[in-house]
């Protein structure tokens, strides 16, 4: 298990080291160059600083060298010229912003999980049923409609049928400004789940599909295998036949959806953020996008894929683990 | 691959997907001849008129005419909220005419042609239009634009097909059939790509997009990255089933009698792989409207005067202008029918050749 | 150069500043009162009759939203609205915009007119408690504003090629003079904050660097009502009434009235009303389209103020005369080109599609201001007519010679036989901006011209028209904001402005126009003065001038709105250029 743990961190590496020249590459691609772009805007001292730190004037070698020494010593991701402060600060600390992304993510992976199980549960027990026609029905649109799509038509039903808007929806931000900056109490905790709850349900809308369709598939397998008959011809109870035994066989595969669940997330993440404009790491990168903020766009780059693959690790590992017939040499 | 089709009748979600496509494409072909007006006709008497297609009437109350007729709209800016609302005008009836002829349009751009399917007469134009989903501010008619907006779209689905699914035969054929180093260096660089975040990177190649380029190097611009990040998975999977074909027998018999690399791989091992290839470019078409659509909405992608449906919706991303505007939505409904229609094809043809197939 | 001062991305602000006002016309408009409890000895008085509502009462926060974070808290190197909207709400100058006195009490020009004595307000402190002293002055003006390691506005100050001269007479007495006279003086001390020496004399080599917005709050002092309380970055900056500030209302009640002022940051235009209209925010500078949605509200206490048209703005199609295209740059430079092109402009279409008819066109440099009449009718016109500017096309020799709809350059052009199109710039986002560029675009494909209309980030844009030898683009449709101060067009309309982004300047040794010298000269001679009615004439000229040879294609004006709490705020007058409070001492909390 060690070796092969040690085997595939070191491939997640050299992945992430091929990854991060492939980014690199693509952001030298975008047009404009720092030193005339910002000659004007910022002051002589601090681009000539720059320029040395980051190696601007050298060839693009030398520069992604600098970078990716920048990064291991010292966490240093680069220089955002749009904001005059360092990438780290930009896309990660200020504001909180990482610890706000993880939060949406881990909170709308918690309800799309609460809501597609019992989905897929229902289906699955059911397949005859109108209501089992209905949630595949749903799944199947809700995994070809583009999340950003979902995304508006869920706005506009908030907006202006449901008429939210009245009561203060929250939109921008994660708090009402008297509470920014307050120490935390029950009040502050309400303001933060009434400013959440759009956008988590943004998030986990689109999502819920994609989980309810998988969970439902898996669970159709593992209802139809001979030991769940012979539970059932034993008398069992259905309930516990669902529960302790097809679930949990079912939820094994889940672990291994890590691999396409967080890309997902992170698409209607992205869109939330725009519409919604959530202070997280994509409402950062979006805008670093938008003003050609190369060295954030790239930090950008590099996190997603960083998150993409810890999902991937974590997921390899936790099969490893739960699933006695994966063996891993 | 007559087997494959066979099998495909039998799954009515399929063939509503193929139905669907095939609805699509003929809007697309005949997209010109569909609209009433220039998709970048502007009437800016007309800015943000709400859809008229639940005012057609149909008889005419006082002299009992039938056939489909609007009133003239009369528009009054309101002094207090500076809008222009628009009251209908009963003295003015206008009759809503088929096989009109009006703007010309060149038909496939070869035949010029004049005729279209819906109109009103010119001489009626400034008092009312035939927008049937309404405009947007500048005036512009949605229903020609969305018929418009549907080419764009399929078209770079399929090329953007046909471009992944080439270049990930190319790699996967090369690096199951060669094996050894080469194969190890393919393998780890189509890993490397399937690790990247999509959205991301194409986000970034995108925004990369030198400013000058005119709206078809754009749009070209597109197909490639929406290509550069979809193909890594047809590598994978041909390399699977080319490393597993290399082994049969007559790939044995045609390496004794001498034949080259390139005729094996291309004659031999790649038909055994077409029904995969078949149902990827399915799903890849799908996704890639999907991608496009996202790209161009957030303001990455296609641009002016092109049309397609996510640059349409993209004036649905005000959450004011959508409260006011809500017909900007309805591009939305196309979008989602072509996305919709691949994925049940691609679907029902993966169950078709093999329901375990991974994508 | 402060370029947010003039290139702006939105279209509505509004247009209350006033103009620089001359020497003689101005006249110390304090009033004197005994103020109680008041932190300075010597408080400016305003009085209830100037207030909209009358006086107000003390207490409340206000919150208003920042269009984006801060970039630093330096006033002087400052050069975003984000930054902007906080700066003007903690700084003050030696004088008023309106040309009365602020932190100043009194000033008195000599007879000559060569030099003014300013004395300051007796026992003003800034927010520290640190009293303010005659050096301060000085060290603002000398040590740092002129000061070549700062990057600060200079032009403004420079006569015939020199600065002022700044002498300390006493502690609260300092005389600024030169060697003729500057009409600009006075206004050119209203956007000027006094800054406290005893926290930046140390950072006088490294100024560009100082105050930035990781400095503490409490290391930041100015002369406005507010001080930084706190700055949350990507979240809010929330300010605090500037406990020593030097005004109190006519019943002697220290100013300002509000305890607290909260700005959140919120970059997204929809965002912002949407926030309004859902009582997160209590003022709100509203766009043409959100008028409908606010005054659906109006039952509520949501309040619209539409103000005529005369913003300082010039919203303006710009023709790179310095094109890299050898076609294009001759053909840019024809001055009947220009004026085909501003023939071909659909103001009509543009004001009430974009504006929902909320704006007036515009066909010159026309500000309404002391100075500027605006657009005159003996003025040139070059309005709406596609016949006309098609006729002109044809007179510059560009014709259709191969049958495909697109006019082709003649062969007097360096590159004969080329289809005539070119990129026009737009900025992402700003929906007026790109509505007036479509429709551009339309109007000219059918006069044979191929135009591909590109949405850049506002950054980007300046970046093309600004930062490098000669400008990186071949057409924009841009809005220019403008002071309303005429000293400052010569940044713009003169050939070796640092905002001519037009350029064809004479910096290749290129002689340019006759009409272009005589602007310029128009421009100095103006500066310097100091008959009213001459200045006048000599600013009608120059409006006249640029309305007839087109450097620009001018537009329209918009109309400036404002939107507040009526049932929330009182006082409030408006904000500048949709940034900042315009009164931000007086405004009160209901």
């Amino acid at each position: 298990m060690l070796g092969y743990l040690l085997r595939r961190a070191g491939v997640t590496l050299a992945l992430l080291a091929l990854v991060s020249v492939i980014a690199f590459a693509v952001i030298k691609l975008m047009p404009g160059d720092y030193l005339t772009q910002y000659q004007m805007s910022l002051p002589a001292e601090l681009l000539d600083s720059l320029r040395e730190q980051y190696g601007l004037d050298q060839p693009p070698l030398i520069q992604y060298g600098r970078w990716v020494s920048g990064i291991v010593t010292a966490l240093d991701f680069g220089y955002s010229f749009e904001n005059q402060r360092p990438v780290l600060e930009v896309l990660f600390t200020s504001g909180d912003r990482l610890f706000w992304s993880l939060i949406l993510l881990l909170a709308a992976t918690i309800t799309s999980f609460c809501v597609a199980l019992p989905l897929a549960i229902y289906s699955a027990t059911h397949p005859k049923g109108i209501g089992s026609m209905l949630t595949n029905g749903f799944s199947l649109l809700g995994i070809s409609i583009p999340n950003f799509l979902t995304a508006l038509l869920l706005l506009y039903v908030l907006v202006s049928v449901l008429q939210v808007g009245q009561l203060g929806l929250g939109v921008a931000g994660l708090f009402d400004p008297q509470y920014v900056d307050a120490p935390w109490s029950w009040e502050k905790l309400l303001n933060l789940l009434w400013h959440l709850w759009p956008a988590v349900l943004v998030i986990s809308f689109a999502n819920i599909a994609v989980l309810a369709r998988y969970l439902r598939a898996q669970l159709l397998e593992v209802l139809s295998q001979p030991y769940i008959q012979v539970a059932r011809s034993k008398g069992i109870s259905e309930r516990v036949v669902l529960w302790r035994h097809a679930l949990r066989n079912a939820l094994n595969p889940v672990l291994s959806l890590m691999g396409f669940w967080l890309p997902s997330m992170f698409e209607s993440t992205l869109v939330a953020a725009v519409i919604l404009q959530l202070p997280i790491v994509e409402g950062a990168f979006w805008q670093a996008l938008g003003r050609g903020d190369q060295y954030v766009v790239l930090a950008g780059l590099i996190f997603f894929s960083v998150v993409l693959f810890v999902g991937n690790f974590i997921s390899d590992i936790l099969l490893a683990w739960s699933d006695p017939k994966i063996r891993y040499e | 691959m007559s087997n494959l089709l066979g099998r495909l009748k039998s799954s009515w979600l399929g063939l509503i997907g193929f139905f669907v496509l095939l609805a699509l494409a003929l809007i697309a072909l005949l997209a010109d001849f569909l609209s009433p007006y220039p998709a970048d006709e502007l009437h800016a008497d007309f800015s943000s008129t709400p859809p008229v297609l639940t005012q057609i009437h149909w008889t005419d109350p006082e002299t009992g005419d039938s056939g489909p007729f609007l009133y003239g709209s009369q528009k009054i800016r309101n002094p207090f909220t500076s809008k222009v609302e628009f009251k209908e005008d009963t003295s003015l009836k206008i009759p809503i005419n088929f096989w009109v002829h009006s703007w010309s349009y060149k038909f496939l751009g070869i035949w010029s042609s004049d005729l279209h399917l819906l109109g009103t007469s010119a001489n009626t134009a400034s008092s009312a239009g035939l927008f049937l989903f309404g405009t947007d501010k500048l005036g512009r008619d949605l229903f020609s634009r969305i018929l418009i907006g549907t080419r764009l779209p399929l078209i770079l689905g399929i090329l953007v097909a046909l471009f992944s699914i080439g270049f990930g035969v190319f790699v996967g054929g090369i690096s199951g059939y060669f094996g050894g180093a080469l194969d190890l260096l393919l393998q780890r660089f189509t890993e490397a790509f399937m690790s990247l975040p999509r959205l991301a990177l194409l986000l970034v190649l995108t925004a990369a997009v030198p400013i000058g380029w005119t709206p078809q190097y754009r749009f070209w611009g597109l197909v490639a990255a929406i290509a550069l990040v979809g193909w890594a998975p047809v590598a994978r999977v041909v390399r699977g089933q080319v490393l597993s074909l290399r082994e049969e027998s007559y790939v044995a018999a045609a390496k004794v009698f001498g034949a080259s690399s390139a005729h094996i791989i291309w004659k031999h091992l790649i038909p055994n792989t077409m029904s995969y290839l078949i149902v990827a470019a399915t799903l890849i078409a799908a996704n890639a409207v999907v991608l496009e659509s996202t790209i161009s909405f957030l303001g990455f992608g296609l641009q002016e005067p092109n049309v397609s449906w996510g640059l349409l919706l993209q004036s649905a991303k005000s959450i004011p202008d959508l409260q006011l505007h809500p017909w900007v939505l309805i591009p939305g409904c196309f979008l989602a029918m072509a996305v919709v229609g691949f994925n049940f094809l691609g679907d029902a043809l993966r169950d078709a050749v093999d329901p375990r197939m991974a994508l | 150069m402060n370029l947010s001062k003039y290139l702006t991305s939105r279209v509505v602000v509004l247009g209350v500043l006033l103009g620089a006002l001359a020497l003689a016309l101005t006249a110390p408009a304090t009033t004197f009162g005994q103020g109680s409890g008041a932190a300075v000895d010597n408080p400016l008085v305003v009085s209830a009759a100037s207030m909209p509502d009358g006086l107000g009462k003390s207490g409340g926060t206000l919150i208003m939203d920042n269009i984006s974070d801060p970039q630093t808290f330096n006033p002087i190197t400052a050069r975003d609205d984000g930054s902007d909207a906080i700066l003007k709400l903690i700084n003050a100058g030696l004088m008023a915009r309106d040309g009365s006195v602020a932190v100043a009490e009194s000033f008195n020009i000599a007879p000559d007119e060569t030099s003014v004595t300013f004395t300051l307000r007796k026992g003003i402190k800034f927010s520290d408690g640190t009293p303010v002293t005659a050096e301060d002055v000085r060290f603002t003006l000398q040590d740092v504003i002129f000061s070549a390691n700062v990057n600060s506005s200079k032009q403004a100050w420079l006569l015939n090629g020199q600065f002022p001269n700044v002498q300390v007479i006493n502690d609260s007495t300092i005389k600024i003079s030169s060697s003729v006279p500057f009409p600009g003086l006075l206004s050119n001390l209203a956007d000027t904050p006094i800054l406290p020496k005893h926290l930046l004399s140390g950072s006088v080599q490294s100024f560009n660097q100082a105050w930035s917005i990781v400095t503490p709050p409490s290391q930041i002092a100015g002369l406005g009502p507010f001080v930084i309380k706190s700055y949350t970055p990507g979240q809010q900056v929330v300010l605090a009434r500037n406990p020593y500030y030097w005004k109190t209302d006519s019943s002697g009640v220290q100013l300002p009235y509000l305890d607290q002022v909260i700005l959140p940051v919120t970059t997204n235009d929809d965002v912002r009303l949407l926030r309004f209209l859902n009582g997160q925010t209590d003022v709100y500078p509203p766009r043409p389209q959100d008028l409908q949605s606010i005054r659906d509200k109006s039952a509520d206490g949501f309040n619209v103020v539409v103000q005529p048209a005369g913003t300082a703005d010039s919203n303006v199609f710009s023709f790179n005369e310095d094109a890299a295209d050898p076609n294009l740059q001759k053909l840019f430079r024809d001055e009947r080109f220009r004026q085909a092109m501003s023939y071909a402009a659909d103001r009509a279409s543009m004001i009430s599609t974009g504006l929902d008819g909320l704006g007036e066109p515009r066909y010159g440099p026309g500000i309404s201001s002391e100075y500027f009449i605006g657009d005159d009718a003996d003025f040139p016109q070059y309005a709406f007519d596609m016949s006309k500017a098609r006729q002109l096309l044809d007179q510059i020799g560009l014709t259709d010679s191969n049958g495909d709809g697109v006019r082709e350059f003649p062969s007097s052009y360096p590159q004969p036989g080329a289809a005539v199109q070119f990129e026009l710039l737009t900025v992402q986002d700003s929906s007026v901006l790109i509505n007036d560029a479509t429709i551009y675009s339309q109007a000219l494909k059918s006069l044979g011209i191929n135009v591909t209309a590109t949405p850049v980030a506002f950054n980007t844009l300046v970046t093309r028209l600004l930062n490098s030898k000669t400008p990186q683009y071949q057409v924009a449709r841009i809005t220019i904001s403008f002071s309303g101060d005429p000293d400052y067009l010569g940044d713009i309309y003169a050939a070796k402005g640092t905002l001519h982004f037009w350029k064809y300047s004479d910096a290749q040794g290129q002689a340019v126009p006759d009409w272009q010298n005589q602007v310029q000269q128009l421009l100095t001679q103006q500066t310097v003065e100091s008959d009213p009615s001459k200045r006048f004439d000599e600013l009608k000229q120059f409006q006249q001038v640029v309305a007839q040879h087109v450097p620009l294609v001018y537009l329209y004006n918009a109309q400036a709105m404002q939107a507040d709490r009526k049932d929330r705020i009182g006082n409030f007058s408006g904000t500048e250029r949709s940034v900042t409070l315009l009164n931000p001492d007086y405004i009160f909390h209901k």
